[in-house]
């Protein structure tokens, strides 16, 4: 029993891990508490969603309708960048909203293959992160922090009622989802059975007295191996030497030849996209999708990123799966109305205690 | 309290911090039951009670430039502990509101005095924590705030024998208007004491401001005790007023509402707070779904096609908007105002 709580501990831990990632990337390149992280990991899963169900006529014009305004935000600045041109970059804009939002509309109206549909809304995701980035914070990057940090929560509050005014507040679930089941681990299940059932309530792993779902290694596995190829790209390539270098020094960056906008805009998207994975996950495993559910995975990942040392990576990593497995045990030892407690006692004790997290090295306080 | 007040101002410098304005303002105010119309009343004591709570989080966020996102836990605080102490222990109302401003003096000291050495983001996420710690303790703490099902018939104000009732709102308005009066003053007189500058100079530069001699963490913490007692003092207002308390009233999206009040009135600016709160109370109310359809009914806009979330995107895009154009907000403070065009000029 106690072992079967811990793998859930891991299982939630490797999602919080994914997400607290994103918050740690951001911070450690813009120093900004990106409030706004867990709408993109809501609005990954409602994407997926999306497109692997039939939405409504309002739902696909809606999500038509915002996806335009992110390919036109993201395009424009683009092209802007490189051109130079501003008429050139509008009709770039205007050329990439069209397309997109006819698009995503086809795509909700009609279903998409799970797999197809998870990376197009992670792609979506990744896009909205960077056009966030464009739009709100970017104009702010030698304000204040405090200014940063307000508009942060504006575009948090904005996302998610915007979600809720396009899909409504109810809960949405991903098992009405019955169609094109032949692509996604279907090989071995009797005909008739629906991908709900095979992906969650079919086959079980045993190992001993654990038994693990077929939807529980899948997340470990896409868990794993996001962060070990996020790890490899932060430290092998010359994208992520950029990224580090940015995070070190923006000015000193520049001068080396690094175009800083650009890097940031692909931290941002890096994040977003592995925010959304985790987002589409965790809508599967907890079978429930709904406007709010950002608020609180992000606040959990937020203590993941603290508990790990916030502008670390791996820290970010380990932390993500020492709160799953904390909470986890607390339902184990029967205390599970106090298990979102524990992620704001873990929060605010590091912060006291040990500001740097447990695997940060000291920073120096930058003014 | 006239006369007091009108000193308060004379110390001062600035011609809008004159005090007839703000004699004017309760003046104003005070003829509003005039109408009889209880439900403008309600707004009004919403107004009221919203400016106190924004006052006295521009203590932490417009004086000293800490960003406090967990104020609601002490309106949080203060609400139950009224409650606690009125309907458990019996205590008159009149006794039940210092308490429960003292007590939210109390945990802003405990929470302050660790915290307060953490920088900015840091104290963000401490406050945040905390205030959702508090909900979580409302809701499980079943033996004292009667957990998530909410603490009911709180008990109202007596005055001379007289009880304050809640659906003829008057008293209640008046009692809103004096606790604001009070919130004002003692705003005005810590805005242009020695304890008000240093606020500013740790705002302005924390290393230049301890190089003067300013002890950092005393000042910030002394601050930071009393935004909580101000928020608890609103909370124990709103327990008497409402009657009943659930956790449901004390979420982050409050914190977020009144911060809102806050900057778009203009970080440190008074008058700028007040003006911020009765705004967006007002809006709250007109972006309420059903005024919303009555409003746009003669348009031809059918009812259900209006969401209930607007006022929330509003509130979100008014944040971003401000913060983006006009980061001292509508009435600024000068020095604050100062602030923010030297940063724009400096910017490259």
């Amino acid at each position: 029993m106690l072992a079967q709580i811990l793998l859930l501990g891991v299982t939630m831990g490797a999602a919080y891990a994914l997400i607290a990632v994103g918050y740690t990337m951001v911070y450690g390149i813009i120093e900004l508490i990106n409030f706004a992280h867990g709408e993109i990991y809501m609005y990954g899963a409602f994407m997926c969603l999306a497109f692997t169900i039939a939405s409504t006529p309002f739902q696909a014009a809606g999500a038509a309708l915002f996806a335009g305004a992110l390919a036109w935000v993201v395009a424009f600045d683009r092209m802007l960048e490189r051109s130079g041109s501003k008429p050139l970059a509008q009709g770039c804009g205007l050329a990439a909203a069209l397309t997109l939002g006819l698009a995503v509309y086809g795509g909700c109206l009609a279903r998409i293959p799970f797999p197809v549909s998870f990376l197009l809304a992670v792609g979506l995701a990744a896009m909205l992160g960077v056009a966030i980035e464009i739009v709100a914070y970017r104009p702010l990057r030698d304000s204040p922090r405090l200014t940063a940090l307000i508009t942060a929560i504006g575009v948090s509050l904005v996302l998610q009622n915007l979600a809720q005014v396009i899909w409504s507040a109810e809960n949405h679930t991903f098992r009405k989802y019955d169609a094109h089941p032949a692509l996604f681990l279907r090989q071995n299940m009797p005909e008739g059975t629906s991908f709900w059932q095979t992906l969650v309530e079919g086959h079980y792993l045993q190992a001993g007295p654990l038994s693990m779902s077929l939807l529980q290694a899948f997340i470990l596995l896409t868990a794993f191996a996001l962060m070990l190829g996020l790890h490899l790209l932060v430290t092998r390539t010359k994208l992520g030497m950029a990224m580090r270098a940015c995070a070190q020094d923006q000015v000193a960056a520049r001068l080396m030849g690094i175009d800083v906008n650009r890097v940031i805009s692909i931290t941002f998207a890096i994040g977003s996209a592995l925010g959304a994975v985790a987002g589409i996950l965790v809508g599967l495993y907890r079978d429930e999708i709904k406007p709010t559910m950002g608020y609180q995975a992000g606040v959990f990942a937020f203590s993941a990123a603290v508990l790990g040392g916030i502008g670390n990576i791996p820290g970010a990593m380990v932390g993500g799966l020492v709160l799953g497995v904390a909470q986890s045990l607390a339902i184990y030892w029967e205390l599970s109305e106090w298990s979102t407690g524990i992620a704001y006692l873990v929060m605010i004790s590091v912060i006291i205690l040990r500001p740097a997290g447990l695997m940060g090295a000291q920073l120096p306080r930058k003014s | 309290m006239t006369q007091r007040k009108g000193k308060a101002a004379r110390s001062s410098s600035g011609a809008w911090r004159a005090p007839w304005g703000w004699l004017a303002f309760v003046a104003a105010a005070a003829c509003l039951p005039l109408t009889g119309n209880s439900y403008l009343m309600g707004v009004g004591i919403y107004a009221l009670l919203f400016s106190i709570l924004a006052m006295g989080l521009n203590i932490m966020t417009g004086f000293c430039g800490l960003l406090d996102l967990g104020y609601v836990g002490f309106y949080g605080i203060g609400a139950y502990a009224a409650a606690v102490f009125m309907n458990t222990h019996e205590l008159s109302f009149w006794v039940a509101l210092p308490l429960a401003a003292a007590l939210g003096a109390l945990w802003g000291t405990m929470l302050g005095a660790p915290t307060l050495r953490l920088t900015g983001d840091y104290f963000a996420i401490v406050t945040f924590g905390f205030s959702e710690l508090v909900i979580l303790i409302t809701r499980n703490w079943t033996s004292v705030t009667k957990g998530a099902r909410g603490f009911p018939d709180i008990h109202k104000p007596v005055l001379f024998g007289y009880e304050f009732v809640r659906f003829n709102p008057t008293a209640f308005y008046f009692l809103a208007l004096a606790l604001f009066s009070l919130t004002v003053f003692v705003m005005l007189r810590l805005e242009s004491s020695r304890l008000g500058r240093a606020w500013f100079a740790i705002r302005e530069d924390e290393i230049a401001a301890e190089a003067c001699g300013i002890n950092l963490r005393g000042y910030k913490t002394l601050g930071f005790a009393i935004a909580a007692a101000f928020g608890a003092m609103g909370g124990a207002f709103y327990a008497s007023f409402s009657g009943t308390l659930h956790w449901s009233a004390f979420t982050f999206s409050e914190s977020v509402l009144i911060l809102c009040m806050v900057v778009m009135g203009g970080l440190g600016s008074i008058p700028g707070v007040v003006l911020g709160s009765c705004l967006l109370v007002m809006m709250q109310e007109g972006l309420r779904p059903q005024n919303l359809a009555a409003a746009l009914a003669p348009l031809g806009v059918p009812a259900s096609s209006i969401p209930g979330e607007l006022r929330w995107i509003v509130y979100g895009a008014l944040l971003i908007l401000m913060m983006r154009w006009r980061p001292a907000g509508l009435w600024p403070q000068k020095n604050v105002a100062a602030e923010f065009a030297e940063e724009a000029d400096s910017a490259p």
